[in-house]
């Protein structure tokens, strides 16, 4: 009886319960107020390096399921890469379209923050504030 | 003589074996996107491939062939899509202790044959010493509306001579004359 409560538990999701709700209201907020610094920032969601949502902050339209698969995907193969072409650690992906920009920046080790941005984003100050936002919602993962 | 190189992708339930699949046969080292695991499937196993796999096995002095391991989730399906994109077939692998092992059979078959130029597939059922069911004529019995065209194996992915058959009958299936230097 005992081992299998104990073996529930360990099976337990890791991002559920009081804890994480609160967790996940502060992430949101950090998102919200991110978004609202700048006027470039359109979108911004956190999801596991598997590919399942956590928070989200998207503008209409967008799946966060899928946003999140496709993120996962990306930053894991560029993390392959980098050591593929021997070429140190990630820092960020940066995608750039006709229509702006997609940033993905590693949240600790578990996590992902990806951006969306207007094509005129200063770019320099986005991948600064991504960073820092990564590393306060990382000490809430 | 120009070195031919033929594609296949590997695809399948979650913790089916196509990661351990191609690390056992590939001549390179794999080119792997395992990232931890903390959906539905985190009692199964620590890791999952989230993007792709990559391997390479010789086939003869001048004929390679390209393995690419898809993920399994079908929130990874987009990547089926890329991964299938070339490919001469596609090797499907079923856990047969999961749930619903036929049912998964059923959505890979559907979700390559449309990526997939050619009808080349043939399906790996693994962990057959774990769950008994559904048994290999279960399979058969689903896989009758193909009228034989789907070879069927049982499979142990970590032998690399088993998982060797199932490439060679998939490239048969493609082309007789691929294998006939074997």
């Amino acid at each position: 009886m005992r081992k299998d409560t104990l073996k529930k538990n360990q099976h337990h999701h890791p991002y559920s319960g009081n804890k994480w709700t609160m967790n996940r209201d502060e992430i949101k907020s950090i998102l919200v107020g991110f978004i609202n610094k700048s006027s470039h920032i359109e979108s911004a969601a956190v999801m596991t390096r598997d590919g399942i949502p956590l928070v989200s902050c998207l503008t209409g339209g967008v799946d966060p399921g899928t946003l999140s698969a496709v993120s996962a995907s990306l930053l894991s193969l560029a993390n392959k890469t980098l050591s593929q072409m021997t070429k140190g650690k990630l820092q960020q992906v940066l995608i750039q379209g006709d229509e702006g920009f997609v940033l993905l920046v590693g949240v600790g080790d578990n996590a992902v923050l990806s951006i969306t941005s207007e094509p005129d984003s200063k770019l320099g100050i986005l991948l600064h504030e991504a960073k820092l936002s990564a590393r306060k919602i990382a000490s809430l993962l | 003589m120009e070195e031919s190189q033929l594609k296949i992708v590997f695809a399948g339930s979650v913790g089916a074996g196509k990661t351990t699949s191609i690390r056992a046969i590939s001549d390179i080292e794999p080119f792997e996107t395992e990232e931890a695991v903390t959906d539905e499937t985190r009692h199964l196993k620590e890791t999952t491939t989230v993007a792709m796999d990559y391997g390479r096995m010789n086939l003869d002095s001048d004929t390679s062939v390209q393995l690419y391991g898809a993920p399994g989730q079908e929130r990874f399906q987009f990547m089926w899509e890329i991964l299938g994109q070339g490919a001469l077939g596609v090797i499907i692998l079923i856990k047969n202790n999961a749930d619903d092992p036929l049912g998964h059979l059923d959505r890979y078959i559907k979700a390559f044959s449309s990526h997939l130029q050619t009808r080349g597939i043939v399906v790996g059922v693994t962990f057959t010493d774990i769950s008994q069911r559904p048994s290999l004529s279960d399979y058969r019995e689903f896989l009758k509306v193909f009228k034989g065209t789907i070879p069927l194996y049982t499979l142990d992915a970590r032998k690399d001579d088993m998982v060797r058959t199932l490439v060679k009958t998939l490239l048969y299936r493609i082309d007789p004359m691929l294998t006939t230097t074997d």
